[in-house]
């Protein structure tokens, strides 16, 4: 039997067992680990590797306009998205990420904000680019512009569904 | 025998924490179900302003925080710090404004917070009339136990102890420092800090009320009622001195972790990330000495349901330590920051953890302080142990697969680099584990019930006894 610490408290001894080793290595790889990430990465100093997230951030997003760029429609091209089936599914997924709060889930103007969108009632004009327009520049009454949120290749997109929704003019 | 101890120790004040953990221990989890429904549910807000789940939150981590777990902490620490030092606590009557005190904090907490006064900071919501009485009566606790300490007839402060006092010292900086707030109303302040600053403390507080109030402080009690249930010596004196120093140490300096890829300056953040990091082995100190106290009497597990409700625990505690320094890992962060995976890491700490070895003590010390041996069902005791084991194990398991899928769905772009899930679609794919979670919930909340059954039938029989 290991030796026993020579105090009983209420009864409770305590073995003078010594610390497992694989918890002491346990505890020196983790500092070690922390030390190494201290070195190159941004904690005490700069850090090796010159990592930041601001830094980290900016190449995702040049990394990104870069793989998409080509993918992304020019504004001008709305007459040709509406026949897209592809550009109006994504235009559904914009809409249901933006519009959709004041429009409804299914564009039928139930939630009291944004009027039916399904109808073939179009109060600003249901040609494609008057749509684009409504939603590029916001309208009359209290919808607002979605320019700089969107961009224009989202809107064209999300036109490109709406006027879908309705069976718009050409 | 019994009268001799209530010469001794003052087990009443033990009594009533006793009683009150129970109360509120229903209460916080029965919050929590409505908080989980609500989620499943949303209908289950009955459309009542207090009832909606921003109230409602708040009103059951503070419930279970500090309701419950306090109560239990002050019972188990007024019960054990006797006990360990051999002389009666310093100050009765401190000990009777601590439980009034805490009572009055708790029913406050319990009717600003449905009302929406908040000061909006997590964990510590209560407005600042209620933060200048909970500092009151923490410090007079702490007197209290530090007193008591100091005219101990022991020559050693027993383990345990440490732990108390770590706890009692770092709560009162961290409530003092994070409640600084400047009162405009009776029931609104604003706090002293302005933006990245005053998430910072906010999370150097909230990490360290998880570090000390819900880890240093339990850890004291594994280390009084685990050896005392077992009947069995502590099985390392040095890991037991190796690990304290360690844990609150390195501990304190966590915080950041919560505040990945925020305005944060990106030297705090990687801190809070390598001191998490370097808290597995100390934090694994203490469920080490826990498990390996029972070595070579594994057989006492099979007949005692109270030992299993403290092993379980401790192995909950195990599992939730190493959980938690991956989650503050920067790149697993970015998949798991905002995520259900949170929820679950947190409640297999605070149901694994902290409420497992809160019902062990709690089962150890109600018999005890109505004058009795045994509570008065062990077969009970057992039934509440697989409810508690089951429901917990359903809630973090439905936690982990819906706070991933939520972390993919919430990333997952399209060849055109868009996104592929609108919100409200990780919202609707959520909805089975939500109620599963629900499930998980009530299960561990029925055992409460059971619990306080077990308990009144306990102080029944023993008024018979005296009759």
């Amino acid at each position: 039997m290991p030796k026993k610490i020579g105090h009983s408290i209420d009864g409770i001894e305590e073995y003078d067992n010594p610390i497992p080793r694989w918890l002491m290595w346990l505890l020196y790889i983790t500092i070690l680990i922390a030390v190494v990430y201290l070195v190159v990465y941004p904690g005490f100093w700069r850090g090796l590797s010159g990592w930041s997230s601001a830094k980290m951030y900016e190449e995702e997003v040049a990394m990104a306009d870069k793989k998409y760029a080509a993918l992304r429609p020019k504004a001008g091209d709305i007459n040709m998205l509406i026949r897209d089936q592809k550009a109006i599914s994504e235009g559904k997924q914009i809409f249901a990420q933006n519009c959709a709060p004041c429009h409804g889930a299914q564009a039928l103007g139930d939630t009291g904000i944004g009027p039916n969108l399904t109808d073939d009632e179009w109060i600003y004009g249901g040609k494609p680019e008057r749509i684009v327009k409504a939603i590029a520049e916001g309208t009359a009454n209290g919808m607002p512009s979605w320019e700089s949120q969107l961009g224009a290749a989202k809107i064209a997109k999300v036109a490109a569904f709406v006027h879908s929704l309705g069976g718009g003019e050409q | 025998m019994s009268e001799e101890v209530i010469a001794k120790y003052n087990d009443a004040i033990v009594k009533k924490f006793c009683v009150m953990a129970v109360v509120w221990g229903i209460v916080g989890m029965l919050v929590g179900v409505l908080a989980a429904s609500q989620l499943a549910f949303p209908f289950m807000n009955l459309d009542i302003p207090s009832l909606s789940f921003g109230r409602i939150r708040p009103l059951h981590t503070n419930a279970v925080i500090f309701a419950f777990g306090g109560c239990v902490l002050f019972a188990a620490i007024y019960y054990s710090v006797q006990r360990t030092s051999r002389v009666r606590l310093f100050s009765d009557t401190i000990a009777n404004i601590t439980f009034w005190g805490w009572q009055i904090i708790i029913v406050l907490a319990a009717i600003t917070l449905p009302l929406g006064i908040t000061t909006g900071k997590e964990y510590a919501e209560l407005e600042w009339p209620i933060d200048i009485l909970i500092a009151v009566v923490w410090v007079l606790f702490g007197i209290n136990f530090f007193a008591t300490i100091w005219k101990r007839r022991e020559k050693h402060i027993y383990v345990g102890n440490w732990f108390f006092m770590a706890l009692i010292i770092a709560i009162t900086v961290l409530h003092v420092f994070n409640s600084f707030e400047l009162p405009v109303s009776m029931f609104k302040s604003y706090s002293v800090y302005a933006g990245v600053q005053d998430a910072m403390v906010q999370w150097w507080y909230g990490h360290n009320a998880v570090g000390f109030f819900l880890t240093a402080g339990f850890l004291g009690i594994m280390y009084y009622f685990l050896p005392k249930q077992a009947k069995l010596p502590i099985f390392s004196y040095r890991l037991s001195i190796l690990h304290f120093w360690t844990l609150i140490f390195i501990y304190v300096w966590a915080g950041p972790h919560h505040l990945l890829y925020t305005a944060l300056p990106d030297w705090t953040q990687t801190l809070g990330m390598t001191f998490s990091i370097m808290l597995i082995a100390p934090s694994w100190g203490g469920m080490v000495n826990g498990i390996m106290t029972l070595k070579g009497a594994w057989d006492k597990l099979r007949t005692d349901p109270i030992l299993k409700f403290m092993i379980v625990a401790v192995s909950f505690y195990g599992m939730s330590t190493f959980e938690g320094p991956m989650l503050a890992v920067r790149t697993v962060n970015s998949l798991s920051h905002y995520t259900d995976w949170g929820i679950g890491h947190v409640h297999s700490g605070a149901l694994g953890w902290v409420a497992m070895i809160s019902i062990g003590a709690l089962y150890y010390m109600i018999p005890r302080v109505f004058g009795k041996t045994e509570m008065y069902s062990g077969k009970l005791i057992n039934t509440h142990f697989w409810m508690a084991t089951i429901g917990v194990l359903i809630y973090i398991v439905a936690m982990w697969i819906s706070g991933i899928m939520q972390g993919l769905m919430w990333r997952a772009v399209n060849p055109d680099g868009s996104l592929t899930y609108t919100f409200a679609e990780s919202v609707a794919a959520m909805h089975p584990y939500y109620v599963m979670r629900l499930i998980g919930g009530l299960i561990f909340f029925g055992g409460m019930l059971l619990m306080a059954y077990n308990a009144v039938m306990t102080a029944k029989a023993a008024e018979r006894r005296l009759s």
